[in-house]
């Protein structure tokens, strides 16, 4: 299991195309993906969870992959937040 | 035999296709095998999931990177375990059947969705309640039927057929449509005869009548339909066919010749027009023009407005196909009976007296000036002409101008190249206007005339209510006398005349424009040669006279006769 937490930085947050991007980059992956926003939690290749979480920009969030391929999946998906999800 | 009104002409054979969608009821029952139950729901979700893949690569191909992003967003929904396939699991293994799940899911989903004060979620929540639809008809056995992709030709049947429906048709494998309802001037009518495609309307009991892959043969100038005919119906039906492609074959001879009557006066006649692509159309039906554009097409059917840079493609693609043709392109005509998401307001009393095209375009300055500005930035790619819809006051005119000076300005300021001298015109279509057309042809660079809603507004009359139909018509004297002062105002102010509704491609009202002097006839692409043909076995001078006489009649059939006497003089 590899942890990280991140800061999602553009502009519109994990909302519209970024949200898609987020999602898709997570099912490439094996590994089960978790997502923590303060209390809340959930599965983030969930695409209905992601949209409706209200991730906006400057939200801190903790990244949980779990799983065979978990060390590329968060390599991957840390990479795709910095480069701004596509947006 | 059943009979309809003949709006397209033309000879259709092939098997029918009942399009109704039938309304759906989600069963609540018990359930044996849980296991079957879901692979069930697994399976529809798997087919609606391989129809949202073709519908991508199609809007890919066919729109752009942007419409196919929405199939994505699909298919992420579709795909969604954590909020679909897991929940409907759960709920089948407590006994509820795969259509209720289904439902019940789907409906929270939309919920979450739709409870969020966000338009880009609302959407997304319009998006999971039409998988919903999608899925649920799968499961009962109910599809809706799919227009825009057909293996083979068929005769489409339809109650009516929406304007959104039309414009996915795949048009080169429908043999012809039958609709129970509507009339001459009912959207479907306008569009068939555009395609060239055989059409009937208003035909009583076909739904009753025909069921799917009946073998149909329908008479789209007739207006008749025979369903599975003897060997000898179909033979005569044949002969008919072979008539009118005897007819096709001597129109030819009027292929790359002046639009010109017996006596030397020369008009134009041009094509109406939906989408770039029947600009083709025009042209291989020898128009001399576009005299009618309609922007509409490219604002339906989706959940966004298109970008300036689309529209600008779309306009760009007209004008080449054109090839320094003249090119009239309407700005968007919405409202009345062509709802626009988010733009047009739902459920007006009187929607044709209500809040329509240049209104709405006037009160929405942003969607308009986009508009604007991509059509002054295509107008370097060909011969453009503007025309503003439904202007009913003058003051209308000038604020539609001074939103196109405001889109030249910008342009300008951004070193973008376009033409400065795009001709500004206006269509002639609401009564008012028509009395006072002098005061406008003062401001206007070009009249067109819009007969469908002139007609509909000066007779007062709903051209799809079958009750009053009868009275729409545009040999009625008063709407004649407001088309002749149109032409002649618009003459008085140095301006050309066109007419871009359904009476320009009417062969035998043709002598009675052509003697008011209408400059250009714009009709639909299948019409010009026909048009054309008219013309020239028609004496200028002698329609000019008869028109004269046309003032003095005092009826419909009094119209007609006048006019019929020229033709066969």
């Amino acid at each position: 299991m590899v942890r990280e937490t991140v800061v999602i930085n553009n502009a519109s947050g994990l909302h519209a195309r970024p949200a898609s991007n987020f999602v898709a980059t997570a099912k490439k992956y094996e590994s089960k993906f978790t997502v923590r926003k303060g209390d809340m939690e959930f599965n983030g290749k969930s695409i209905v969870k992601v949209l409706t979480a209200g991730i906006v920009a400057g939200t801190e969030v903790e990244l949980e992959f779990d799983g065979p391929d978990e060390e590329a999946a968060m390599a991957e998906m840390l990479a795709a937040i910095e480069a701004g999800l596509g947006e | 035999m059943l009979k309809g009104i003949g709006v397209s002409k033309g000879i259709g054979k092939a098997p029918a296709l009942c399009y109704i969608l039938e309304e759906i009821t989600v069963p609540h029952v018990a359930i044996g095998d849980a296991e079957a139950e879901k692979k069930r729901f697994d399976a529809a979700v798997a087919e609606v999931c391989a129809d949202v893949h073709v519908m991508h690569d199609e809007a890919l191909e066919k729109v752009g990177p942007e419409e196919a992003e929405i199939f994505n967003a699909h298919l992420m929904i579709l795909e969604d375990e954590d909020s679909l396939a897991e929940p409907v699991h759960d709920m089948i293994d407590e006994g509820m059947n795969a259509e209720a799940a289904a439902e019940t899911v789907f409906d929270m989903i939309i919920d979450m969705m739709g409870s969020v004060e966000d338009e880009y979620l609302r959407q997304r929540a319009a998006d999971a309640a039409d998988l919903k639809d999608q899925v649920l008809r799968v499961l009962l056995g109910k599809r809706k039927i799919d227009i825009s992709r057909l293996k083979e030709p068929i005769v489409l049947v339809a109650k009516d057929l929406a304007p959104s429906d039309t414009i996915k048709m795949d048009i080169k494998n429908i043999a012809g449509i039958i609709c129970q309802e509507g009339g001459k001037t009912s959207h479907t009518a306008i569009l068939a005869k555009a395609m060239g495609l055989p059409a009937i309307v208003g035909c009583k009991g076909i739904l009753a009548a025909v069921k799917n892959g009946d073998a149909i043969v329908m008479d789209g100038g007739a207006g008749e339909v025979l369903c599975n005919p003897t060997a000898e119906e179909a033979r005569e039906y044949e002969e008919r066919a072979a008539a009118h492609r005897a007819e096709a074959e001597e129109l030819k001879k009027f292929r790359g010749k002046p639009s010109v009557s017996a006596d030397g006066h020369v008009v134009a006649i041009c094509a109406n027009i939906a989408k770039p692509e029947e600009c083709a159309v025009g042209v291989e039906n020898d128009c001399e023009g576009v005299g009618l554009f309609r922007s509409e097409f490219l604002y339906m059917d989706r959940d966004t407005l298109p970008s300036e840079q689309e529209q600008f493609e779309a306009y760009k693609k007209a004008l080449e196909i054109g090839a320094g043709r003249p090119i009239t392109i309407r700005t968007l005509d919405a409202g009345g009976d062509k709802a626009l998401p988010g733009v047009t307001v739902p459920a007006e009393e009187n929607p044709f007296l209500g809040f329509r095209a240049v209104r709405i375009c006037l009160a929405n300055r942003d969607l308009f000036k986009t508009q604007l500005r991509a059509l002054y930035r295509a107008s370097m790619y060909g011969n453009l002409l503007v025309m503003f819809p439904m202007i009913s006051s003058v003051e209308e005119l000038r604020a539609a101008k001074a939103v196109a000076a405001e889109a030249r300005a910008e342009l300008k300021a951004e070193g973008v190249p376009f033409r400065e001298d795009v001709p500004l015109g206006m269509m002639v279509e609401i009564p008012s206007t028509a009395m006072a057309a002098d005061l406008y042809a003062k401001e206007a660079d070009f009249f067109s005339i819009g007969t469908n809603d002139l007609t509909q507004y000066t007779v007062a009359v709903d051209r799809g209510n079958q009750l009053v139909a009868h009275l729409y018509t545009h040999y009625n004297p008063g709407v004649i006398r407001l088309i002749a002062n149109t032409i002649r105002a618009a003459h008085d102010n140095g301006i050309r005349c066109c007419m871009c509704g359904e009476a320009a491609g009417d062969v035998d009202f043709i002598p009675a424009l052509l003697g008011m002097g209408l400059d250009q006839f714009s009709i639909s692409a299948p019409g010009i040669l026909r048009a054309r043909r008219m013309i020239s076995r028609l004496s200028y001078e002698k329609c000019k006279a008869m028109v004269e006489e046309l003032m003095k009649a005092a009826t419909v059939e009094e119209v007609k006769k006048t006019i019929a006497e020229v033709i066969n003089k």
